[in-house]
């Protein structure tokens, strides 16, 4: 290859799971890349790339995987990419603190690739713990340049992308001489067997002639005092609930504030709109479509769900990054055991409550077919981004009773949290029904606990607000635009003096009041189907049409709304219900198809929380009916 | 391997090769020959983290029930 400038290089990132890949990606690429993570965890490949001395890198991040020999899917896009795609230059990222398993995945990535680049992340830490590692010693046996660097402090990335750019102008050789027993067979249990042997055996000849260990053996005290304390008897499941009251708590408390603000906000832009198209003379049709159909929709939608969206997203980012969340998994796993499911299920999750699309892809992680099935047909249980608001609303309108507002709060948190156990519950029910009625035998559980790590709180937070705040408010705007156009119409255009909207309210009116509802809501949810995060809106707009609109002012307008159209406690903890349960969204149910490749399981997947959600209101419903 | 108390370091003799997941756990370092520690255990006493090469993974009882672990077999050359 000719060494001059403007060149575009390939690139691939592969490395073991939590050993930072993502942000050294994130720091190649510049803060501008969003990758879409939703839990720490690469599912998907993202893509991006950077310039270095006029050449261009265009790099592909690949799944976090242990290995290239095992049979998972993410193991497989990796090895495929890897095989098929002849990248100038792959990046192997190691954790110095556990080089010697590290090197195993190396090994493996040199005997499928010519060019390679080995990034030592984390090289502080593991000094500080007294492992000692020569670069140079380790490059010579391995073939390929080492570079030492530590991403949480931005050192060494620089360093990092020189060698890389020598490495693709093939001003740096790779002299790389490493294979395998009869390649990456993956079928031969024996073969694999003598493979990762070999493997581990070259592994740790490497690591003792390039490290040095000085220190004591363990080396992550710290993590393990705490993790002594977070996963004990006494407190490991009370700190857990304690984490997520705390995290509903601060929401609650902190989304009221900003949600009065934006709103006035809006108000006053609406004015200025409605003087404008008076200026303009325009049709009271075209005025009362853009005004109060879209206008009006769109400020409810960015009033009532950015707060809550904006203050629980970076927090729950703090919690991912600090390590806790393998934690929960390992706490909870004896309830997954005995409802026959895999662990990683409740890591899934965890994902899920970002978003139920993401947490069905995540889904991924678990190997065994059954489970996996298992694991996407419930994830839907947990409240997703769009979902959470409408929680949130509804609790602060009818359970923040309390004269005093931090009693009121608490009170908000408390019922949050309580949903949140139900939801919880309920997967571990029908998990358990479902892992019956599947057939196939359950798979067991290996889950890596990495060391607790000092989150890096700005990072967390921007990357947090851009990737998925804006991310989840733009898909509900987009919603919900179109959507205030329409139900203006529908409100606006009239047969025999009756309002079409009032037609439809009526024909799920009887349905809807049965099952503890209304027609309103019953319409809402099924409008509701692209995004639930217009579901809110579209109610208040709806009850809003048939008398004046008025613009939104904060959670206690919200209540009095909410009263005067006939809701009681009763349909308050009703609509709880139906928002932990009824068909997930589009976007999740086509994710559904496309990750099972089953039409049977994406109608499951809408079927099973539908079916429970009206046999669980229409319960409460008729209970309350025999009290009052 | 389920036997071992926390705090316990062994040497892992023999992997039934029933174990489904026998393959990630090798993957993860769980090899004849591996030294394992058992660190601490979940609030319900399963399942239980090992920490092996510098990592800690967790593994439920009923898995460990195929790994045979030798505990302490170097303990005098040590």
């Amino acid at each position: 290859m000719k060494i001059i400038g403007d060149n575009i290089f390939t690139l691939s990132l592969v490395g073991n799971p939590n050993v930072g890949k993502s942000t050294i990606f994130n720091l190649l690429t510049g803060m501008n890349q969003h990758t879409g993570n939703w839990t720490g965890k690469t599912v998907e490949c993202s893509k991006g790339g950077f310039t270095f001395n006029n050449d261009r890198f265009e790099i592909t991040d690949l799944p976090g995987t242990y290995s290239l020999l095992s049979f998972s899917k993410e193991e497989q896009v990796t090895r495929d990419y890897l095989i098929n795609s002849h990248s100038d230059c792959v990046i192997i990222v190691a954790d110095a603190n556990a080089v010697e398993r590290n090197l195993v995945f190396a090994l493996q990535v040199l005997s499928v690739c010519d060019k390679a680049v080995l990034c030592l992340n984390l090289n502080d830490e593991a000094e500080r713990n007294g492992v000692i590692i020569d670069e140079n010693k380790l490059s010579e046996q391995l073939g390929i340049p080492v570079v030492k660097c530590c991403a949480s402090k931005n050192r060494g990335i620089k360093e990092l992308k020189q060698t890389i750019s020598e490495v693709c102008k093939g001003e740096t050789d790779c002299r790389i001489n490493y294979s395998l027993i009869e390649g990456l067979n993956i079928c031969d249990y024996k073969l694999h067997n003598r493979n990762i042997r070999e493997l581990n055996k070259n592994a740790s000849e490497i690591c003792d002639e390039c490290v040095n260990k000085t220190g004591i053996e363990h080396v992550n005290l710290r993590t393990e005092k705490l993790d002594k304390i977070l996963t004990s008897k006494k407190y490991g499941i009370p700190i857990m609930l304690l984490v997520f009251g705390l995290l509903f708590w601060i929401t609650v408390v902190g989304a009221n504030y900003p949600s009065q603000w934006l709103s006035s906000l809006f108000s006053f832009c609406k004015d200025r709109l409605v003087y404008l198209f008076d200026i303009f003379h325009t049709p009271s049709f075209v005025k009362g479509i853009i005004i109060d159909g879209v206008y009006t929709t769109l400020s409810w939608v960015v009033s009532v769900m950015l707060p809550p969206m904006a203050i629980f997203f970076p927090l729950f980012s703090l919690i991912e990054d600090s390590g806790y969340l393998p934690r929960i998994a390992f706490n909870l796993d004896k309830f997954f055991a005995k409802c026959g499911t895999h662990g990683k299920q409740s890591l899934t999750m965890a994902m899920g409550i970002g978003c139920n699309a993401c947490g069905v892809t995540g889904c991924r992680i678990i190997e065994n077919e059954r489970d996996r099935n298992i694991s996407i047909l419930t994830n839907s249980f947990m409240p997703c981004n769009g979902r959470f608001p409408i929680l949130i609303a509804v609790t602060m309108s009818f359970f923040a009773a309390g004269a005093n507002k931090l009693v009121a709060s608490i009170e908000v948190a408390l019922v949050l949290l309580t949903a949140i156990v139900f939801a919880v519950a309920l997967t571990l029910l029908i998990s358990k029904v479902l892992s019956v009625t599947y057939k196939g035998a359950p798979s067991g559980f290996a889950l890596e606990l990495p060391p607790y790590r000092k989150p890096q709180i700005i990072k967390s937070i921007v990357r947090s607000l851009l990737d998925r705040t804006v991310f989840v408010l733009g898909r509900a705007v987009l919603v919900a635009a179109p959507a205030g156009a329409v139900i203006w119409l529908l409100a606006n255009i009239t047969i025999n003096d009756v309002s079409l909207l009032k037609y439809c309210t009526d024909f799920f009116n009887q349905f809807g009041l049965f099952i503890g509802l209304d027609g309103v809501i019953v319409m809402a949810l099924i409008l509701g189907f692209p995004a639930n995060e217009i579901v809110i809106p579209i109610i208040l707009m709806s009850y809003l049409s048939c008398s004046t609109l008025t613009d939104y002012t904060g959670y206690e307008q919200l209540s009095q709304i909410l009263h005067s159209n006939g809701w009681s406690a009763v349909t308050a903890v009703c609509m709880l219900i139906i928002t932990l349960l009824h068909f997930p969204c589009s976007t999740t149910v086509l994710t559904i198809k496309k990750e099972t490749g089953s039409f049977k399981t994406a109608l499951l997947s809408m079927a099973i929380p539908m079916a429970l959600g009206i046999i669980l209101c229409t319960a409460v419903a008729s209970i309350a009916r025999i009290f009052y | 391997m389920s036997d071992l108390s926390i705090n316990k370091s062994a040497v892992i003799t023999e992997i039934d090769s029933d174990l489904c997941i026998a393959e990630r756990l090798a993957d993860m370092g769980f090899i004849e020959g591996a030294r394992i520690t058992a660190a601490f255990s979940g609030p319900f006493g399963d399942p239980v983290a090992y920490r092996v090469n510098n990592t800690v993974i967790a593994i439920r009882k009923s898995d460990c029930l195929l790994i045979i672990v030798e505990e302490n077999p170097y303990e005098d050359n040590r």
